[in-house]
């Protein structure tokens, strides 16, 4: 679509990264709360936003969340209790743990689960919450998607010190590292945390070790990788890999995959077509929605 | 009635809505069981507990970001920056989240918070602790920016500002805090976001002002009428932004001089807009330039002569005043 | 039927404007489905395959490999023959989840602007050059420069509310900076009751102009991106005239009345002294102070065209002053008048009209000279003109446009054909003040004037 010239601006794919988005939300329920970003689509849609909802906010239509304002993730929709999130990446996280203080200050179990990747940790503002999450000991969940690349920059140069995990324990915080293409193994640590969070636990910092499959962008031709690297990530793709363990262990077959994948591409034919057919908003709804009243 | 410091109309402020509305809570660096770097909070703590007093360390960025994510969640926060000079180190939470929230909602959900701090020089404070920097946010969409004067305003406005559900970054001169009493009521009341105050009524010639300077406005008016038998009226804005247009014009109309009078720096303050405005709108009613009195374009000094240089003060109002009357 | 659609070059990148056809995957006369992978396209930041957007057969390239292809233009058309696009299985039967209720779904009607980015290169506009400074004044404004700049805003509105000139300053005392006058001067000024003296020696006191009618809102009208324009503001002489045209459209019920006139004899008779003119009186001796001679006449046997309606009184002008069109160039046109035109005789009236024109085209016109006419001549025949609807120079009652003269077969009295000299004359007349019988009549008067002039002359 971004080629077709339907999409306009940039586009971020999470190609590769879907059992981050899959394991860290398929336990969260309604009152939790996610601050997903550019290559998490998937919590928007296991969080509870339709999907033509969020087609409409790919394709800048005014029936999207953000009514057209702004482009791809920066949005939200407090009825799923998710938050929006904008370019500053590291910024949203934060917030994220403002939103985990506040259900806390209310006598609430709910717990907060916020996505930035391992380039952004070299901002402030992620040392800043993390801090404060420990010291008022916060039920957030602080996933680091280290997919390996911050644009063109590779981990050695993004993050002093190598392993990011290891400064969770700075914090005095929980921190593990996992393969993030295993869903299960995703699901299984982060449903941990959850629970760990929800009785008074405090946060805990799960370094998502994936890997980008293309560019930062879908204008980003990324000479700079290593299309052998590339390919051995390939080989390791979490759908690839829960598909073989589904056969494996529940004789998942041919037809059923079959099956499914047409629901899904009926589902996003169908919010695609409804997308498509809504209107842009019109140029002076520009001046409305600066505040709410 | 009681006559009341601006500290303590808005500790007062401050307590009365967290006593009516269990969603507001404070947070800040400080704040707690210190009681605030200058004291605003000073007892707060101890009658409303750590939760809802809340200290945070050193960590702007944060302070404002949770504030915002509890925002988001229904709470109303007040966070409070030490300085008003150190809100720059939440700068891109309070433009680029904060202000950008209700619009990246498509509308639908706002942020109803409130930075505080003091702000102002006239205390030797130097570069940062005497900033003003309230332009900054004027200038950004999505933001509420109020600069009371007097007690009885501070005390309203801070009500007003926790109970709007947008973000206001809520500016208190600190050379003020102490200086001034004035008469505040005990019974509820707000003073509503966006309306200028006319604190002093003439026929000559029309000064425009806020914070610090409307006391010194007043005291420039005061003396000419005595000296020169000029009759000048004083507006105090209130609200930085909205601008309250009206009031201004309808005065403006009424003396057709126009002299603009703020403590921030010459280039790119709030007058230079509401000059620009008047001019764009009531250009026939003006019977001479629209003039400004401000801080020359340099940081804030230290050295008590530089300060004295630097600040706008009743003298310099007179002077201006005189020029632009016998224009 | 089958249906077309362009595929366009997209948009590559946030500052891509074009693109370069590397490979196409597909050739004419393919069968491509939607989504398939049509063509590879380079641009300075990326290589892409770009998918179709429809499926059917690709019937025309429009852009072959090595071709650079504007962003927004169309590189290939698919037609839709029959074969529906890729059916999709049905829906399956529980519930998807769709949006809240406040979104409608019917298809969007007008064209959107999606505000695409890149520019589009074909659509920029010329930043016009500076204005050059301006060589024709209106001849009628006249000010006290020193006024105008010792005044305010406030103070000339007081002064134009107070239907007063600008210069009146001039009179009044300025207690202000270096003199300046301010409000409480020049409301001193008027409370005192000090008689106002005219600012020019015309005889004519200032009436206020009636308030000018609402300028009609622009109902969608655009401009075409198109055309390769070059834009200039429209200003000077080009904007006044084009005011004042508007002007008396719209104020004035235009109709136009046509008189063709044998002007046979009348050549002659100019032909016959024509080098006297020149050579003994020094005038250039035209149609035109014939034509001027014929319509004083007529304007003393038809005084309701002298006249003039001015914010609801009607003025029948005793005398007789007549504007004559004088073109400048290309940049316009300006009507200096002759004063009390009747009492020229034929020598005076082409002294006067060539004297005019000449200080009209190097501005030395003086005020007077430029306004104050009852009647209004033009000659759009010089440049061949045949017959003309011209519009009424406000505050005229009518305008009178001479054509130009040319040879046609004519029915004589006595009903044989000849080839005679004929020139038409065009009337438009304001049907507020004027009737047509009366401007019929008139024009009719002229038309027999200039047939019989030698006749007309000796009377």
């Amino acid at each position: 679509m971004s080629r077709q010239g339907k999409i306009i601006g940039g586009v971020y794919l999470g190609r590769g990264q879907e059992a981050i988005s899959v394991g860290t939300t398929f336990d969260l329920r309604n009152d939790d709360i996610v601050s997903p970003i550019h290559r998490d689509m998937g919590v928007f849609l296991l969080k509870g936003m339709p999907m033509r909802n969020l087609m409409c906010q790919i394709l800048g239509r005014k029936a999207g969340p953000s009514k057209g304002k702004d482009s791809w993730s920066h949005t939200g929709d407090m009825r799923y209790n998710i938050l929006a999130s904008s370019s500053m990446l590291g910024s949203s996280v934060p917030i994220a743990c403002g939103a985990a203080l506040a259900t806390r200050m209310r006598g609430l179990d709910s717990v907060a689960v916020t996505y930035f990747g391992e380039g952004s940790t070299a901002r402030g503002d992620i040392h800043e919450a993390m801090n404060m999450a420990a010291i008022y000991n916060l039920p957030v969940i602080f996933i680091c998607e280290n997919n390996q690349w911050a644009y063109s920059t590779p981990p050695d140069r993004e993050i002093g010190g190598g392993k990011i995990a290891k400064r969770a324990s700075a914090y005095g915080m929980e921190g593990l590292s996992l393969d993030a293409n295993d869903v299960l193994l995703v699901y299984e640590k982060v449903r941990d945390a959850i629970h760990r969070a929800r009785q008074g636990g405090g946060p805990t910092f799960i370094e998502c070790v994936t890997y980008r499959m293309m560019g930062h962008s879908e204008h980003d031709q990324a000479a700079y990788m290593d299309k052998n690297q590339t390919a051995a990530w390939e080989r390791r793709d979490p759908i690839g890999r829960f598909k073989q363990y589904l056969v494996e262990q529940v004789q998942f077959t041919e037809s059923e995959d079959k099956r499914m994948t047409e629901r899904i591409e009926a589902e996003i034919a169908d919010a695609r077509k409804f997308a498509e057919s809504q209107p842009f908003p019109e140029g002076p709804e520009a001046l409305e929605g600066v505040f709410v009243p | 009635m009681s006559q009341k410091t601006l500290i303590e109309a808005i500790r007062d402020g401050l307590r009365e809505e967290m006593e009516r509305d269990d969603t507001v809570f404070i947070l800040g660096e400080d704040v707690g069981a210190y009681g605030g770097a200058f004291k605003v909070t000073d007892g707060l703590y101890n009658q409303f507990g750590d939760q809802r007093v809340r200290d945070t360390p050193i960590s702007e960025s944060a302070i404002v970001g949770y504030a915002i994510g509890a925002a988001l969640m229904g709470m109303r926060p007040v966070a409070e920056m030490q300085f008003m000079d150190f809100i720059s180190c939440g700068f891109d939470q309070i433009v680029n989240q904060a202000a950008t929230m209700a619009y990246r909602y498509g509308g639908d959900t706002g942020v109803p918070l409130v930075v505080r701090g003091p702000s102002g020089g006239g205390i030797s404070g130097g570069l940062f602790h005497s900033q003003t920097p309230e332009a900054w946010f004027t200038h950004t969409p999505g933001l509420k920016v109020v600069c009371p004067s007097t007690p009885y305003d501070a005390k309203g406005l801070i009500r007003s500002s926790i109970r709007d559900n947008n973000p206001v970054i809520f500016f208190e001169h600190k050379y003020l805090y102490r200086s001034i009493k004035g008469e505040v009521p005990e019974e509820e009341y707000v003073i509503p976001l966006g309306e200028a105050d006319v604190k002093l009524e003439g026929d000559d010639l029309t000064i425009v002002t806020y914070g610090w300077m409307v006391h010194q406005s007043i005291a420039a008016a005061q003396q000419l009428e005595k000296e020169d038998g000029l009759s000048v009226e004083v507006i105090d804005l209130r609200t930085l932004s909205p601008l309250d247009r009206e009031t201004i014009f309808e005065s403006v109309k009424k003396t057709n001089r126009a002299l603009l009078v703020q403590e921030d720096k010459f280039t790119g303050g709030i007058m230079s807009d509401v000059s620009a405005q008047i001019t764009e709108s009531i250009f026939e009613h003006l019977d001479a330039p629209v003039m400004r009195v401000t801080a020359p374009d340099t940081p804030t000094p230290y050295a008590p002569p530089l300060e004295k240089f630097y600040l706008p003060n009743q003298e310099k109002i007179v002077a201006a005043a005189r020029k632009l009357a016998a224009y | 039927m089958a249906e077309e659609t362009n595929v366009l070059m997209p948009p590559l990148g946030e500052s891509v404007v074009e693109g370069v056809i590397n490979k196409w995957l597909k050739k004419v006369g393919d069968h491509v489905s939607e989504d398939e992978l049509l063509v590879e396209v380079t641009t300075d930041k990326v290589n892409t395959e770009i998918p179709s957007i429809a499926s059917g057969t690709l019937t025309k390239i429009f852009a072959q490999e090595g071709d650079t292809v504007k962003v927004g233009s169309p590189m290939c058309a698919i037609s839709a023959n029959g074969t529906a696009a890729s059916v999709l299985p049905p829906l399956p039967s529980e519930d998807l989840p769709t949006i809240q209720q406040e979104v409608a779904a019917e298809k969007p009607e007008k064209e959107e602007d999606t505000g695409l980015y890149p520019v589009d290169p074909n659509n920029i506009i010329t930043v016009p050059p500076p204005k050059k400074k301006q060589t024709v004044e209106e001849a009628a404004a006249v000010t006290s420069s020193l006024a105008k700049e010792k005044s305010s805003p406030l103070v000339r509105r007081i002064i134009a509310e107070n239907g007063l000139d600008i210069s009146v300053l001039d009179q009044v005392t300025g207690t202000g900076l270096d003199g300046r006058v301010t409000k409480d001067d020049i409301l001193a000024f008027l409370a005192s009751g000090k008689k106002v003296q005219a600012p020019a020696p015309s005889a004519a006191p200032t009436i206020q102009a009636p308030p000018t009618p609402a300028v009609f809102a622009n109902p969608g009208v655009t401009i075409p991106t198109d055309t390769d324009a070059v834009v200039t503001p429209l200003a000077g002489i080009r904007k006044i005239i084009a005011e004042r045209l508007s002007y008396s459209e719209h104020i004035a019920p235009h109709v136009t009345t046509f008189a063709e006139v044998d002007v046979t004899d009348l050549v002659a008779l100019r032909g016959k002294y024509k080098d006297w003119a020149k050579e003994e009186e020094g005038v250039s001796l035209t149609y035109l102070p014939f034509v001027i001679k014929a319509i004083t006449a007529g304007l003393k046997e038809y005084p309701a065209i002298n006249s003039s309606l001015f914010d609801g009184q009607v003025y029948t002008h005793k005398n007789i002053h007549i504007a004559v069109a004088v073109s400048l160039d290309q940049t316009g046109l300006i009507l200096p008048v002759i004063k009390n035109a009747d009492r020229l005789g034929i020598i005076e009236l082409a002294r006067a009209v060539q004297d005019l024109a000449a200080r009209a085209r190097t501005n030395k016109l003086t005020a007077d000279e430029a306004k104050g006419s009852t009647f209004t001549i033009s000659n759009p025949g010089a440049f061949g003109g045949w017959i003309s609807t011209p519009i009424i120079n406000q505050p005229n009652a009518a305008i009178l446009n001479t054509g130009t003269i040319k040879k046609m077969p004519w029915v004589m009295p006595d009903d044989s054909i000849v080839a005679r000299s004929i020139m038409f004359l065009s009337l438009s007349y304001d049907h507020r003040l004027v009737d047509g019988e009366t401007s019929v009549k008139f024009l009719q008067f002229i038309k027999k004037s200039l047939e019989q002039i030698d006749k007309f002359l000796l009377r």
